[in-house]
């Protein structure tokens, strides 16, 4: 798990480090992170692509590009990741719901909150790391669900597509699909179709738009299991 | 002979309106604005469609098919029907050919249906019979059966809501299309088989219940078009009503404010002049202050007005409030829609908590996310609810801010869920942002 902190005050990355540390004191080798003392440095090192994270923690009052601005920024690379804010204005926090943000720690940061929120961020990573594996000519390949945008089922063949554009097609069914993906991030909104809740962008008439523009229909059948399934996501991801 | 070719054109005619009615069960047509645009097209239409209409029936009367009849017959309805379908209906291909097959297939089933009644009654095969009054009667009979079957799948499906579960809505509409096919079974063999000279009479009969039917469909739809209207007034209504309140309250709000404001001043005033008791003093106006500011659920200036409104009535009436409340400041959706929804959604959860004896209850969770809009509202009651409509004894209030809630909720392409156990009730509905 790579973790990026974001504050303009070293004393303060200094004790979200202690803290990291202790939270991942069983297993140090499943984290790194790397540290940023400002909003524009991060940008920066994110737009040259030498390596991505999956939790920020931003601060949100910093000196020119604020936490805001920051996560704004993120999310436009970065659907996903989970950004955590930490800020001593509690009242300014509603607008970070804009972002997708994940959860808010409040300074001076306490130790017991810190520890559930990054739990609760682990839970939800997990959940995405999950594989699918399947067969294509006696090979076997494997997927991490969370890169999943979703399934198609074509005849007797199952075509999986992935986010970043890639597609794989392999003899399978629906319901083996089904079976094995977890029901808190993938839906059926088409009798030969199950998506990735992450992915999606919003909802017309009779079809969703995901957000790599692509359009699928909802049928009448699965409706409001669809809604259902949304609306349990949603208080899934925004669960304190 | 002419007779025949008139008759003919009338059948073909209700063929026709039974089909578009039943396009317009599954497709949407195009609307008027768009024939004003393209009036060329328009032009075209029409007369594609009405040779089409007259290719079909003026045909057979000059050309023998012998047993190709029913071939060309097909072929010829497909064609006519699918320059309807191409024209007047927005939608794919494929949907308009399975209709007219559909249609096909209706047709092929009340004609059978209607020859096995008249065949168990009087004992004759009225499609079978050369004389017209005996083989129209049987068509036309059949027709307006296929009508309304018709007339009610399109009820069913584009009932407006206000209309929706009255039964005596889908009585009046068929009532007359029932009665005249009753008509045509009847007819021939009282009327027609005492005097067998008039085949004009038949055609002036056909013309006269065609001229009613017509005018029964034109009065019903005006009639529905203006109880829609009817039923958007009461929304008018309500919506004033709501955003009245919300007036009302903006302003107590900024004359508490005032107040406060004007009470600071004279107080601080007095601190500064004398030093006794200054603890007591501050002590006071702190709480005054932070009573004021109890009410701040979000910033979304809004919703917190609309919320702290309903959370002064909720105290007022003693239920406990939990308020879970996650939005930005703006969303693309209309605020007088958000009103209506959730005041209503509220107001509900307030009435049905007000006949509890004790534990009144109510938790709220009004979470936005990724353009959409969640809303969970749980509340205490008395005893189970079965059906989820208010106890209000005013019937123009009756189940009303259901129907709204509905509204809204399918407007914003959402969905509803209601659940209701032994003391507890819970609602929750998604709605989505328009992109």
């Amino acid at each position: 798990m790579d973790i990026a902190i974001c504050d303009d005050d070293p004393k303060m990355i200094g004790q979200i480090e202690t803290l990291l540390l202790s939270f991942f004191e069983n297993d140090p080798n499943q984290f790194s992170y790397e540290a940023f003392l400002s909003g524009e440095s991060l940008v920066d090192h994110l737009s040259r692509k030498e390596s991505s994270f999956q939790i920020y923690l931003l601060d949100v009052e910093m000196k020119s590009l604020d936490g805001f601005e920051t996560a704004r920024m993120i999310r436009k690379q970065d659907q996903q990741a989970i950004i955590i804010f930490i800020t001593s204005h509690v009242e300014w926090m509603p607008e970070a719901f804009e972002v997708n943000a994940f959860h808010y720690l409040i300074k001076p940061i306490d130790e017991i909150k810190v520890k559930q929120v990054l739990l609760k961020a682990v839970e939800q990573l997990s959940l995405r790391k999950m594989i699918l594996q399947f067969t294509i000519k006696k090979k076997v390949y494997t997927v991490y669900l969370g890169e999943v945008e979703y399934f198609e089922s074509m005849k007797r063949k199952m075509i999986i597509h992935l986010k970043n554009g890639e597609e794989y097609e392999y003899y399978g069914t629906m319901k083996e699909v089904i079976d094995k993906v977890s029901s808190q991030l993938f839906t059926q909104i088409h009798h030969s179709f199950v998506v990735n809740m992450d992915y999606v962008q919003v909802k017309g008439g009779e079809t969703i738009v995901m957000q790599t523009g692509r359009e699928i229909a909802v049928t009448k059948k699965f409706h409001q299991a669809f809604q259902k399934a949304y609306r349990n996501y949603v208080l899934m991801r925004t669960k304190e | 002979m002419n007779l025949t070719v008139l008759l003919e054109l009338v059948k073909s005619i209700n063929d026709v309106f039974i089909v578009s009615m039943f396009f317009s069960c599954y497709l949407t047509s195009r609307s008027f604005r768009y024939w004003k645009k393209h009036a060329g097209r328009g032009a075209v239409a029409i007369f594609i469609v009405i040779a089409a209409y007259l290719i079909r029936n003026i045909s057979p009367v000059y050309l023998t098919f012998g047993s190709f009849y029913m071939l060309v017959n097909s072929i010829t309805y497909v064609c006519l029907m699918y320059s309807i379908g191409y024209f007047f209906f927005k939608g794919r291909n494929i949907t308009k050919l399975l209709l007219i097959f559909l249609s096909m297939m209706i047709v092929l089933v009340f004609d059978f249906l209607v020859y096995l009644i008249i065949q168990s009654l009087f004992g004759i095969n009225y499609f079978d019979s050369s004389q017209l009054s005996y083989a129209y009667g049987g068509i036309f009979a059949s027709q307006f059966i296929q009508l309304i079957v018709v007339f009610l799948l399109r009820s069913k499906r584009k009932a407006p809501l206000a209309a929706q579960g009255k039964y005596g809505f889908y009585l009046l509409q068929v009532i007359v299309p029932f009665m005249t096919s009753l008509f045509f079974i009847i007819y021939p063999v009282f009327v027609e088989q005492e005097t067998q000279d008039s085949d004009a009479r038949f055609f002036m009969v056909v013309t006269l219940f065609a001229v009613i039917n017509l005018v029964h469909f034109i009065v019903f739809e005006i009639h529905q078009k203006l109880e829609k209207e009817n039923y958007e007034n009461l929304f008018l209504v309500q919506e004033f009503a709501h955003r009245e309140e919300y007036y009302q309250q903006m302003e107590t709000h900024q004359t508490k404010i005032r107040a406060i404001r004007h009470d600071l001043k004279n107080q601080l005033l007095t601190l500064i002049t004398k030093a006794d008791g200054t603890e007591s003093q501050i002590e006071k106006l702190l709480e005054e202050v932070i009573k004021e500011e109890e009410c701040q659920f979000t910033q979304n200036s809004g919703i917190n007005q609309l919320l702290s409104n309903k959370y002064q009535r909720a105290k007022e009436s003693n239920i406990q409030t939990n308020f879970e409340v996650k939005i930005p400041l703006e969303m693309g959706f209309e605020m007088r829609d958000l009103g209506a929804l959730i005041g209503n959604a509220i107001d509900n959860a307030i009435e049905a908590c007000q006949r509890c004896p004790q534990e009144r209850q109510i938790n709220l969770k009004l979470i936005y996310f990724n353009h959409m809009l969640l809303l969970e509202i749980e509340n205490s009651v008395a005893k189970q609810v079965s059906e989820f409509k208010t106890q209000k004894k005013k019937a123009f209030e009756h189940g009303f801010g259901v129907k709204s809630i509905q509204a809204i909720t399918e407007k914003y392409h959402g969905d509803m869920l209601y659940e209701s156990k032994a003391d507890f009730f819970r609602l929750e509905l998604s709605i989505w942002e328009p992109n």
